[in-house]
């Protein structure tokens, strides 16, 4: 669904990621990892055009993303950022803004929109709520909204950024079990993730990045048997088997 | 008062047609008494006399025409303009703080109208052109600064605070320095309605009519350039393209307000913090909202001004700086609770 080849990204005239060629598989959960400041966020902002690559390709459905207008690339793919502000405007206004790719000026939400956006407040459990403002929701809800949102936006690509942060642990779970039904409905989901047990549990590919370059991707297992890991973090990764599957602990 | 809160803001969309309706029927109360009440009284006969017969109707025709309608007109414009100006830049600075008012906005015009002053410009349209270009000056380096430093909430409105009072040092400094520009700008430095010609009017007007227009249209690109640069740009926004056009609008808004009203503080904040507190904070609602409250606002103030100490007039921008320097405290006592 998204191949990128010999990328080169970064921000402020400050080049943070070099000659990456990855690709992101259709209805698959791929979780980039690695450590503080490698440039994960770089990589996924890099595919919305909001960190724009310096050098490279970067093909969406095999076409390069510079050919695509901002809407026709929202239409493609939906983002969830790390940073999120929290208006002070309902639910269902929020969710409905995932739709805002498809309007043309004066923009203004038609019944297919408002139809739409339910259904992703449905499939994310918040219909109640959909009168409520977002600002008066836990963190967690918070997050569900800015998933629907996404959901709703109908892209065939969702990414995001640090989904599980600040969220506790009932929450994280919870949040993960959406994204895997996301996946589920073919999606191509990329996440970036701090929590590499959360990362290698959830993920069907993992992507390591140090210093801006992929130093391994592939399967968790063929990740975590290259031993790029270790090199990346610089801690010991054991893989350990339990009875919801194969968990991985890193220690110093 | 929270219940009442929490309840106009879950039931939004029933509640708003009838905030809408009380808004406009106070506006229309208060335009009519702005029309009738003043040194010379008006009665309803006279008034409706006036709009039939025009302004050769007699004394009353005449000062329904000359003065008191510019005024009330000029109120009513001004007011839609800065409260509508507040929102934008509220929304697309993330600061419900901010406003034309305290970030500089306003003195820009200040200046560029002190300077067309100086320079003998007399033309309406030269006048709301350059206060327009005024305001975009200053909103713009506030904007820009912004963003070049990554600057929080609280940096951004101290910036605004620097960039105004440059500007205002300059319009006092060329004032000091020119004293017919003194005299001349005296009432514009304070803000008022009282010397109001349709010459400097009709092309403030026209402008603001304009953007008024369009930033209504805008209403979804402004929630959602609310939700931050990245998930606006998710959403397929070209973010800094669309935060360009809204400060513009929102110069063209100030801008053009100033160069016949003057230096009206506070509208722009008091107004939009009214509004967002009766229907909420989506864009559609307010803006139009913002208007009618902030047209009635003014208005209400500058009736205030003229009928509290008759047969002096206090100039309605003194009014508003005792209403609004507490308001703007009130705001930040609040802000340092929440």
């Amino acid at each position: 669904m998204i191949q990128l080849k010999n990328v080169c990204a970064g921000y402020e005239g400050k080049e943070v990621l070099h000659n990456i060629c990855v690709n992101f598989p259709e209805g698959k959960i791929t979780a980039i990892v690695g450590p503080n400041g490698c440039g994960k966020s770089t990589l996924i902002k890099s595919l919305v055009r909001i960190n724009p690559h310096t050098s490279g390709e970067i093909f969406v459905k095999n076409k390069n993303i510079k050919d695509y207008s901002s809407k026709e690339l929202a239409q493609q793919i939906a983002y969830v950022a790390q940073n999120k502000q929290i208006p002070d405007i309902s639910v269902l206004k929020m969710v409905l803004h995932g739709r805002f790719p498809y309007l043309s000026y004066p923009r203004r939400y038609g019944k297919e929109d408002l139809e739409i956006a339910r259904q992703a407040l449905d499939w994310a459990g918040l219909s109640d709520l959909e009168n409520e403002l977002v600002s008066h929701l836990s963190g967690g809800m918070q997050q569900k909204v800015y998933i629907a949102m996404a959901l709703a936006q109908d892209s065939q690509a969702i990414l995001m950024d640090e989904p599980t942060t600040y969220l506790d642990i009932s929450h994280q779970l919870r949040l993960m079990e959406m994204i895997k039904q996301l996946a589920e409905k073919g999606k191509t989901v990329v996440l970036v993730l701090h929590d590499l047990s959360q990362a290698f549990r959830i993920a069907d590919e993992v992507i390591v990045l140090k210093e801006g370059s992929a130093l391994s991707a592939g399967t968790p297992l063929q990740v975590f048997e290259s031993g790029k890991l270790e090199e990346a973090f610089g801690v010991t990764i054991e893989r350990v088997e339990t009875k919801s599957g194969w968990h991985y602990i890193s220690q110093l | 008062m929270k219940n009442w809160k929490k309840f106009f803001q879950t039931n939004i969309k029933k509640k708003t047609g009838i905030l809408f309706l009380i808004a406009t029927f106070l506006l229309l109360l208060v335009l009519f008494f702005s029309l009738s009440m003043g040194a010379a009284e008006l009665s309803f006969k006279d008034i409706w006399t006036a709009i039939k017969e025009g302004a050769d109707s007699g004394v009353a025709g005449r000062i329904f025409w000359h003065v008191r309608l510019p005024r009330t007109l000029a109120c009513a414009l001004s007011g839609a303009a800065l409260a509508t100006a507040g929102v934008v830049i509220q929304n697309v600075l993330s600061n419900k703080l901010a406003s034309p008012g305290i970030i500089g906005v306003n003195a820009g015009a200040g200046v560029a109208v002190t300077i067309c002053c100086a320079c003998g410009a007399v033309s309406g349209w030269i006048i709301a052109g350059a206060a327009f270009g005024g305001a975009l000056f200053a909103v713009l380096t506030v904007a820009l600064a912004a963003q070049k430093i990554g600057a929080s909430k609280t940096t951004v409105i101290l910036g605004g605070v620097a960039v105004n009072s440059f500007l205002n040092a300059v319009s006092e400094a060329i004032s000091t320095l020119n004293p017919d520009v003194g005299i001349q700008t005296a009432d514009f430095r304070v803000g008022g309605f009282s010397s109001v010609a349709y010459t400097r009017l009709i092309p403030a007007a026209v402008l603001i009519l304009f953007a008024l227009l369009i930033v209504f249209t805008l209403s979804n690109e402004l929630d959602v350039i609310s939700l931050g640069e990245d998930t606006a740009s998710g959403l397929g926004l070209p973010v800094r393209k669309m935060r360009t056009v809204f400060l513009v609008l929102a110069a063209l808004l100030a801008g053009a307000s100033v160069s016949f009203a003057g230096l009206l503080g506070f509208v722009g904040l008091i107004v939009p913090h009214m509004a967002r507190s009766l229907v909420g904070n989506e864009s559609k609602y307010l803006l139009p909202f913002s208007a009618l409250i902030g047209a009635a606002f003014v208005t209400l103030c500058d009736l205030a001004s003229r009928v509290l100490f008759a047969p002096y007039e206090v100039p309605v921008g003194i009014l508003m700086s005792f209403i609004g320097g507490p308001f703007f405290i009130f705001l930040l006592v609040k802000r340092r609770r929440q």
